[in-house]
């Protein structure tokens, strides 16, 4: 089996964990194993680099130079918000040799060559994977399901760094998706922002970040959104929780994950553990389409 | 009639003022800002701001630093950067907001968003001791400190009602020599 290193990353480990099972299930069913970085530390997405340029840089390159140590190359990181960090760092050093220096006083005895390319899921999808992979894994066909993909901010944006697909209207979710089966709609939202931490640290901004995407949904008739971040699915899922709670707000769209829709194409059983992590239930929409 | 003859006067010192440092220091060369306000326009977060981007560049241009340290915007720009990659030229404005958040505190300024600032130091304080986070330790830290009512409670709650929530931390294998790097980083200045 095709190995490809990974960034596991604190809210995988975590809060999200339902994301490294999607994800883990999902990419065995296209023959590919997902390695971790041994003995990874958190990036500091997004308070080091809000706060402390250097701090913000070093967490990063201790973990490229763990995964370049480890042979981990290219680096598959799922969490857009490491994504970009990982990126920015492994881009700035690569350009600097005083930079480089630098951090590698910092992290001493590690060092950092610069090697690592830091990949974020759609590449590793694309580049990696390979979309035939994904077409010959399919057992299942997700029969039309109108869906929304959500980019969210950092797939396609880190200043100074060329994007892997246009930044303001990428393409490439919605290609996956038609390929097992899913009708992707277009809207407007996809590389808007849905808050990321801000919703930890003063929820009614993200809320409000979230609800017009919320509506447009419904206007649209899409039955589910799809994301590819931890913080990109849990905001997009629990506020409009919050907002059903506190204000009646119609709204009950499942958010996937990309992976968990191309897993189900590709016949994992996730049970039900994984989907009562969800705040909007998906089982519904999934038993509808001969899903769960 | 008598001609003057030049006067020797005192050298002129090249002026460094906060654009100047934030070209030294990032690269980013404010002064290319022509206030197209593209950049205020897609910002998701003006209605929390007090000086949008645009302006935030402009103030930066005439050297009004102190206002802009004392700002709300420093602390409610959620760095998506959307304002960075539409920039015609090519100004990165969210790492110069960055910049000037890290001055505020490099400075001791008082954060206009308290809670904000207070985040990101328990956010990093919990990382130093580890290595990685403790979801559920920082969002109680978090949340005493800042005394949000719990029907108020965001994400952190809903979290951990939903048992989601870790209820023991991890770490990575060397404590110590994790430390070391935020030591260093602070030996530094924070600063490249
Ligand atoms: S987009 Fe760039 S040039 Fe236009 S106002 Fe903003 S910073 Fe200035
Ligand atoms: S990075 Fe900050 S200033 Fe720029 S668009 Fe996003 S929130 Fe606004």
């Amino acid at each position: 089996m095709k190995t490809i290193g990974y960034y596991k990353s604190c809210s995988l480990n975590a809060s999200s964990n339902d994301y490294a099972r999607s994800l883990e299930m999902c990419f065995s069913r296209l023959g590919t194993q997902l390695v971790p970085i041994e003995d990874w530390n958190c990036c500091g997405a997004s308070s080091a680099h809000a706060t402390n340029e250097l701090l913000g840089l070093a967490l990063p390159a201790r973990n490229l130079a763990l995964a370049e140590q480890q042979g981990l190359n290219p680096l598959l990181v799922p969490c857009s918000a490491c994504y970009t960090r990982m990126l920015t760092a492994a881009d700035k050093i690569r350009k600097s040799d005083a930079l480089t220096a630098e951090i590698n006083e910092i992290i001493a005895p590690l060092r950092y060559m610069g090697t690592v390319q830091v990949r974020n899921i759609l590449e590793i999808l694309w580049t990696e994977v390979g979309a035939d992979a994904i077409l010959r894994a399919r057992k299942h066909d997700l029969g039309g399901m109108k869906v929304l993909c959500y980019y969210g901010c950092y797939l396609t944006r880190t200043p100074g760094v060329a994007s892997f697909d246009n930044r303001e209207d990428p393409r490439s979710m919605e290609r996956l998706l038609q390929m097992i089966g899913a009708e992707p709609l277009d809207w407007p939202y996809k590389t808007d922002c849905c808050g990321a931490g801000f919703s930890l640290i003063d929820a009614p901004v993200s809320v409000q970040l979230c609800e017009k995407m919320y509506d447009m949904a419904l206007e649209l008739g899409a039955e589910a959104i799809v994301a590819t971040c931890p913080l990109c699915q849990t905001n997009l899922d629990v506020n409009q929780d919050k907002l059903r709670k506190e204000k009646s707000a119609p709204y009950k769209i499942p958010v996937f994950y990309l992976t968990d829709l191309i897993g189900l194409s590709g016949g994992a059983d996730f049970g039900n553990k994984l989907w009562r992590k969800r705040f909007i239930d998906p089982r519904e929409l999934l038993s509808r389409y001969a899903l769960a | 009639m008598k001609e003057e003859t030049p006067q020797e006067g005192p050298a002129l010192e090249p002026k460094r003022g906060l654009a100047e440092e934030i070209m030294a220091e990032h690269g980013e060369d404010v002064y290319r800002c022509y206030q197209c306000l593209k950049c205020s326009a897609g910002c998701p977060m003006t209605f929390a701001m007090d000086y949008p981007p645009s302006q935030v560049m402009r103030m930066i241009q005439l050297g009004q630093e102190e206002d802009l340290l004392a700002s709300k915007t420093i602390w409610v720009c959620v760095t998506c950067n959307t304002c960075s990659i539409r920039c015609p030229n090519d100004i990165d404005i969210a790492l110069v907001i960055d910049s000037l958040r890290q001055k505020a505190l490099r400075k001791g300024r008082h954060p206009a968003k308290e809670n904000v600032a207070l985040f990101h130091k328990y956010f990093l304080d919990n990382v130093k001791k580890r290595g990685r986070t403790f979801e559920g330790e920082l969002l109680a830290r978090y949340q005493l400190k800042t005394g949000q009512a719990f029907e108020n409670a965001g994400l952190g709650l809903r979290m951990f009602l939903k048992g989601r929530l870790g209820v023991l931390p991890e770490s990575v294998s060397n404590k110590k020599a994790f430390r070391e790097i935020y030591r260093r980083v602070e030996e530094r200045g924070g600063k490249k």
